[in-house]
């Protein structure tokens, strides 16, 4: 990895290096020793405690609960995807209630944090749907979960396909326009199949976001998915709770390491195919704001 | 009962008042911890040791790619059951921080990166130590870049104490719940509890252009 800071060392610096890496490795062995050990007097290695995930039906549990939180991240990300697109068109209207309307909703769903969406939807959302579908949210958590989840997405992806529809060269709606397009022709057939591409990497990592949040439904129960399933494993085992959301944080983080990757790969592909041109994934939601000010910045508003 | 009832209720606005500083309290001491972490984590990344490199890298890649509910859960009942010495409020401030530490590190990282590598070059041309080439060249332009990634950084920080109330913090997004059942109500309760977020939420974001503005490079 290079850096700004780093040159060539002379051989001081190689001999500091040496010191400062015998150091270091103590310092780290050191830390997981003590760690061990705290963790060994407690008894948390003991293998009554381990051997459930050495058994395949708890694995199959935890298996099935890994398609669940991949079906509801699926489910959230494509409806999330829809209508964020629609906010996004709406945003760049030529009519100015429709552009303001669609800017209030986006500001709305997405200051508060998504916990609070999910909220909603299961506890208000019965409340105010009427009969048959009320009763069907406040019975299946997962629902408003989807539900939570799409409608807090939906405002971030809205921004990211507003950066990217605004990230693409204004020639390309000039040359659009010139070739007697209409507005709407040329935003289907010109700017959003570039626009869409490029966005693709920054899709991916907000999925990868999404995923993480879907953990979420274990605070209104979500039987199903990979968080819910730990709890009912833990419950099951009685003492091994330290295990089993020790497990349950791996299969997560191989999930999301893997969506991060992958969101990445694509990235730095399309930099080399497209120049600068395409999108920073970046911190996906950190970097959002920074996208909608680039944005802004780029359309001159 | 409707929403701007909430607010007028005494009871409730104590309520909201009482579990929004809690927030605050939780986002700010998190926060800060996570700015010591992140500049820790991005001092040993862009350091020249390989050992430490390789620490930072696990250490981001492991907070970023797991769930934070997952992450609390772990440390308060998990950990509960291996002698964990902290208390709640504690708890929740110490997984906030170190969750949030990793992207810090991230965006100070890449903040680092974005000075042109002309300018360090330059300066060790003119004989600075390394820490003058830090100090007084890399680090006063890369913080300016890293300020907007900063502010976002904080906003989420804030949502994301929301979490926390699973380990049983009387924070923000529980006081709609409560309220909502006190008054079997959750659809003005929830949305009076977004408001309040929408204030602290783009009130921040307005501070943080403020600043950002301030700190300007002049081009």
């Amino acid at each position: 990895m290079s850096s700004v800071l780093t040159e060539e060392l002379g051989p001081l610096g190689r001999k500091r290096v040496r010191i400062a890496t015998i150091v270091a490795i103590a310092v780290i062995v050191a830390f997981f020793a003590w760690l061990g050990r705290r963790l060994y007097l407690e008894g948390q290695f003991e293998g009554r405690l381990w051997e459930q995930f050495a058994d395949g039906d708890s694995l199959r549990f935890l298996g099935e609960g890994l398609l669940g939180t991949i079906r509801a991240a699926l489910m959230a990300i494509v409806i999330a995807a829809v209508l964020g697109l629609f906010l996004a068109l709406g945003r760049l209207s030529e009519l100015a209630p429709v552009r303001i309307v669609c800017g209030l909703i986006v500001d709305l769903f997405r200051g508060p944090p998504v916990l609070l969406w999910i909220f909603f939807s299961f506890f208000a959302l019965p409340q105010i749907l009427p009969g048959d579908l009320g009763v069907a949210i406040g019975r299946n958590p997962l629902i408003a979960l989807v539900i939570g989840l799409s409608a807090y997405n939906m405002a971030v992806l809205a921004e990211i396909y507003r950066a990217g529809i605004l990230s693409l060269d204004r020639g390309q709606r000039e040359a659009a326009f010139a070739v007697g397009m209409p507005r709407g022709m040329a935003m289907r057939l010109v700017i959003l199949p570039q626009a869409l591409r490029r966005m693709i990497p920054a899709i991916l990592a907000q999925l990868a976001t999404l995923t993480k949040d879907t953990s979420l439904g274990y605070i209104i129960s979500v039987p199903a998915d990979l968080a819910g399933r730990g709890r009912r494993l833990a419950q099951f085992g009685t003492t091994n709770d330290l295990q089993t959301w020790f497990v349950v944080g791996v299969v997560y983080f191989v999930l999301i390491w893997g969506l991060m990757r992958l969101a990445r790969l694509l990235e730095t592909r399309q930099r080399r195919s497209l120049g600068a041109g395409g999108m920073d994934v970046g911190g996906a939601e950190a970097d959002l704001a920074g996208l909608a000010a680039q944005a802004d910045a780029r359309s001159g508003t | 009962m409707a929403i701007l009832d909430i607010f007028a209720d005494e009871r409730f606005r104590s309520l909201l008042l009482d579990y929004t500083q809690t927030a605050i309290i939780m986002a700010v001491l998190s926060f800060l911890l996570a700015f010591v972490l992140g500049n820790l984590i991005a001092a040993a990344r862009v350091s020249p040791v390989p050992v430490l490199q390789r620490f930072a890298v696990a250490y981001t890649s492991i907070f970023r790619n797991t769930p934070l509910l997952v992450l609390a859960v772990l440390f308060w009942v998990g950990g509960g059951r291996a002698g964990w010495p902290f208390g709640r409020l504690t708890t929740a401030i110490l997984v906030l921080g170190l969750y949030t530490g990793a992207y810090i590190a991230e965006s100070l990282r890449s903040g680092i990166n974005s000075v042109p590598p002309g300018q360090a070059e330059a300066a060790r041309a003119i004989g600075l130590p390394f820490s003058g080439v830090v100090g007084t060249i890399v680090l006063p332009q890369a913080i300016r870049t890293v300020i907007p990634p900063l502010g976002n950084l904080w906003i989420a920080n804030l949502k994301n104490s929301s979490v926390f109330l699973v380990i049983g913090i009387n924070e923000l997004t529980r006081a709609g719940r409560n309220i909502g059942q006190a008054i079997n109500d959750f659809v003005s309760a929830f949305l009076a509890v977004a408001i309040v977020y929408l204030v602290l939420v783009y009130g921040s974001a307005q501070i943080i252009k403020l600043l950002e503005r301030r700190l300007e490079i002049a081009r």
